[in-house]
């Protein structure tokens, strides 16, 4: 009879970047292999790219990390506008290489009003909603970031939040 | 008083990390910032178009300050008057 490692089980904290072990794990979430090591599975996210700010040149916000999410909505609220350039809102990819970044959605209308503004990233949209300014067809990558482009150097007040829609 | 303290700054191969302490009055036992106060950010390398390094790296401090602002107003809760009464 051939001899047969015995199963142990682990009982894990739940957390990001797990290492690959042998045997089975107690953890009654779901795990995804990300190439090396496991992440937890997420359902849709949400948060928070650029606070409330007066800002007066072109910005980019901090790499967000994509999980699983297949599509992404930014939304713009501009509460202060000079009215003259406008903010014109990107998409980023990060090419993990390099570490350029590439525009995922193509030169939207630019905000010059006070105003809420959606821009959505989704495989097979159509037909926008309402207060959605650019709809996008395509994936979110694995690592993005919001780009705000500026018409010149007049004041906006806005802030930019996200979701990532599994 | 409670102050935002960067823990960590580094720049890596193609990106600049930060490592945010949002309040450190906010410690655990051991003395450690406590991880629920404690953000992480990862920034592009290249500054937008315009702008120097120097000018690109004082923004992306302004910008975590105003998302480490934002965050911290987020966890805090004022409980209104009505609290206890009967609805």
């Amino acid at each position: 009879m051939a001899y047969q490692k015995p199963v142990q089980l682990y009982g894990r904290t739940t957390a990001d970047g797990l290492a690959n072990i042998e045997g089975g794990n107690a953890l009654a979430h779901l795990l995804g292999y990300n190439g090396s090591t496991w992440d937890r599975w997420r359902n849709n996210t949400q948060g928070t790219l650029l606070a409330s700010a007066e800002r007066t040149a072109a910005v980019q916000s901090a790499n967000v990390t994509n999980y699983n999410a297949n599509a992404a909505i930014l939304f713009l609220d501009v509460t202060a506008a000079s009215g003259t350039g406008g903010l014109s809102i990107y998409f980023d990819a990060k090419d993990s290489v390099t570490g350029k970044y590439f525009r995922l959605n193509a030169a939207p209308s630019a905000i010059i009003a006070t105003g809420s503004f959606a821009f959505m990233l989704a495989p097979g949209v159509s037909g926008k909603g309402a207060d959605v300014s650019q709809i996008t067809g395509g994936v979110i990558s694995p690592v993005w970031r919001v780009r705000v482009n500026v018409g010149d150097a007049s004041a906006y007040t806005y802030s930019i939040g996200y979701a990532l829609i599994v | 008083m409670m102050s935002m303290k960067i823990l960590a700054a580094e720049e890596r191969a193609t990106e600049f990390f930060y490592r945010i302490h949002i309040d450190d009055t906010k410690l655990i036992q051991d003395g450690t910032p406590d991880p629920r106060y404690v953000r992480e950010f990862n920034w592009g390398k290249e500054p937008p178009e315009g702008q120097s390094v120097d000018q690109y790296l004082a923004a992306i401090k302004r910008e975590m300050k105003l998302l480490c602002e934002d965050e911290l107003r987020r966890m805090t809760t004022t409980p209104l008057a009505d609290q206890g009464e009967a609805l």
